[in-house]
């Protein structure tokens, strides 16, 4: 058996493995988005199709993203492009994975600033700057409400939204030192390994998250009147004829899916890296579906409780118009709530704290499947690949933080590869396991060492319902952009405004640079004679 | 703070709002289904995977057959 030259990393314990995957999974949208989908959509019915699409397609796509992995790692490979070489046996299938490293690493180019965005707030509530706020809009009040445009306005001037290269500055405000601290803090994890790295920095950030939650969650819970806030996000508002209607809506149905699907982190190319690093007899079935559960908890009772709830005292009915944007939700809303609360100042710091640990938690996750193909592409070391990395990321990140007008560069970043081509990759993954490397033989890797039989049916649904359902989704989501009015178009966006196509431009050659590694690994592995080694055990 | 400190901030249509909104039957069964669903898979998961992450049964010396009996 020919083995790659190189270091091969390996989980620690089971638990790290689930806590590092759920870790991926949770993020802002568990506290940010899903709330404000739910409230959008009449509370309690967004439930229905949210925990339908959570089992037919969520569930089925996170069991096949593992079992490929773990299928590719027993032959030798971590990099979604050598997996896909195994699974498909192409010379052309590596070539398939470029998304498997353009999303994780286009993503992380923007989520780090996010990431910064969460940290720097939870650095103000620490040393008062927003009890300073609190007070300026105190000043100036209006009918008994706080004014809502002084929390605006701090917002956009902290991540320089008013003009193009507006975040580069040192002022008190700016954004420019957390984004330092969180590269830093992300390289270093990842350097020192999957298990040194970013098992142990999971073990400990994922139980202080759900501790921040449960804090923030008993401050909300105590609230008075709280009932009429839990009965905003979860009473059926609609009844009869019109709750018929309502569970009807397609658009409800494509956001509940969209939810789920981008909630469990499938499709990211994350999981099938993270799985191809389990021993070929470790169990899957349960590892993943506990994972699954635990990025559910955190979003349908944590993330479920605290901040639409909260936010319905403060606004009541309003508060639908708040919940479209969670930018403006988490950073603008949310501020003046904590605000008006008593305790308020420690529930935002423990609020923005458990932001920026999913936010850490996600974002490490995403640099470990370009270091998997540097290493066993390249041959080089960890040293080298996360110097690489680090070199590319950051020219990425100030990229994003430079282009801020409007946050052009963040938006089109986030409709190409934090939408776009996740749909692409599940699809191609659910092809390939239900066509390529075959249902029966998916589901007997599914089942080797698997602690939890996976119902049978499941093969089916990865087969015929999952890439139907996906494509419908994906047409409807493609659809719904294309008819958006022209000030919300991202697609216009990016042909018109030249930023915009600037940020496409990067996207386009950060493919580029990944399809020249993969290049440069097929030629490898075939010269070692890994790939021949590989289908032979195939 | 108080609590009539943190009421005070709202105006009176908003307290109105409020004060005649409650979580309904159906709300309270929507939210208990969804955090019990969740709850208890996650609570079954964890229990299935501390069970099976047990060491396996060590062997002590009775357990051991050296086949001394054999002929």
């Amino acid at each position: 058996m020919t083995e790659l030259p190189r270091p091969r990393d390996s989980w620690g314990t089971r638990i790290g493995v689930i806590l590092a995957v759920t870790g991926s999974a949770v993020g802002l949208g568990n506290f940010l988005r899903f709330p404000g989908l739910a409230a959008q959509y009449e509370g309690g019915v967004f439930m229905i199709p949210y925990f339908i699409a959570l089992l037919v397609l969520g569930l089925p796509l996170a069991w096949a993203e593992w079992a490929m992995g773990r299928y590719g790692g027993s032959r030798g490979f971590n990099s979604a492009p050598g997996i896909y070489r195994v699974l498909c046996r192409t010379r052309l299938a590596p070539y398939i994975a470029f998304p498997c490293l353009l999303v994780p690493v286009g993503i992380f180019m923007f989520y780090v600033l996010i990431e910064a965005w969460c940290l720097g707030y939870a650095w103000f509530y620490l040393t008062g700057m927003m009890s300073e706020l609190g007070e300026q809009a105190r000043n100036g009040m209006e009918n008994g409400l706080l004014k809502e445009d002084v929390y605006t306005s701090f917002f956009v001037k902290f991540i320089g939204m008013a003009e193009d290269g507006a975040s580069f500055n040192l002022s008190r405000t700016s954004a420019l030192p957390f984004l330092a601290i969180c590269f830093a803090l992300n390289f270093v994890t990842i350097y020192r390994g999957l298990n040194r790295g970013i098992e142990k920095f999971c073990l400990w950030a994922m139980p202080a998250l759900i501790l921040c939650a449960i804090l923030v969650l008993i401050r909300v819970l105590t609230l008075p009147n709280i009932d009429a806030g839990l009965g905003f996000m979860w009473n059926m508002r609609t009844e009869g004829e019109s709750f018929t209607r309502q569970l009807l809506n397609g658009k409800m149905w494509l956001e509940a899916t969209g939810q789920v699907f981008f909630t469990l982190s499938v499709g990211l190319g994350v999981i099938i890296t993270y799985a191809s690093y389990l021993r070929r007899d470790d169990d899957i079935a349960l590892s993943s579906l506990t994972s699954a559960a635990g990025n559910e908890f955190c979003e349908v009772v944590l993330g479920g409780m605290i901040i639409i709830p909260a936010a319905f005292l403060f606004f009541g009915f309003g508060v639908t118009e708040r919940v479209g944007s969670s930018f403006g939700l988490g950073f603008i809303t949310l501020p003046i709530v904590f605000e008006q609360m008593p305790l308020g100042y420690m529930a935002g710091f423990l609020f923005f704290i458990l932001l920026f640990l999913a936010a850490a938690t996600s974002t490490l996750s995403m640099l470990q499947p370009a270091i998997a193909l540097l290493e066993e592409g390249l041959g080089v070391n960890r040293k080298a690949s996360v110097t690489i990395l680090g070199f590319v990321t950051l020219v990425g990140a100030l990229f994003v933080l430079y282009f801020s007008k409007d946050a052009t560069a963040l938006a089109t970043f986030d409709f190409w590869v934090g939408i776009f081509f996740i749909y692409v990759i599940a699809m191609i993954q659910t092809v390939i396991f239900g066509w390529v490397l075959g249902v029966d033989k998916g589901m007997a890797e599914l089942d080797r060492g698997a602690e939890i039989r996976v119902p049978r049916f499941i093969g089916f649904v990865l087969k015929y319902v999952a890439p139907l359902y996906l494509l419908a989704v994906f047409v409807f989501w493609i659809y719904t952009e294309i008819r958006k009015p022209e000030e919300q178009n991202t697609l216009l966006m990016t042909l018109r405004n030249p930023v915009g196509l600037m940020s496409v431009g990067f996207l386009a050659l950060l493919a580029v640079f990944f399809l020249l590694i993969i290049a440069q690994a097929s030629k490898r592995w075939q010269q070692l004679g890994a790939v021949s080694d590989a289908e032979v055990r195939a | 703070m108080t609590t009539a400190w943190f009421l005070a901030q709202l105006t009176a249509e908003q307290r109105a709002e409020i004060e005649n909104y409650t979580l309904h039957p159906s709300g309270w069964i929507v939210m208990i289904l969804s955090i019990g669903f969740v709850v208890g898979l996650l609570t079954w998961c964890i229990r299935r995977v501390m069970r099976e992450s047990q060491p396996e049964k060590l062997h002590g010396q009775i357990d051991v057959d050296t086949h001394d009996a054999e002929p």
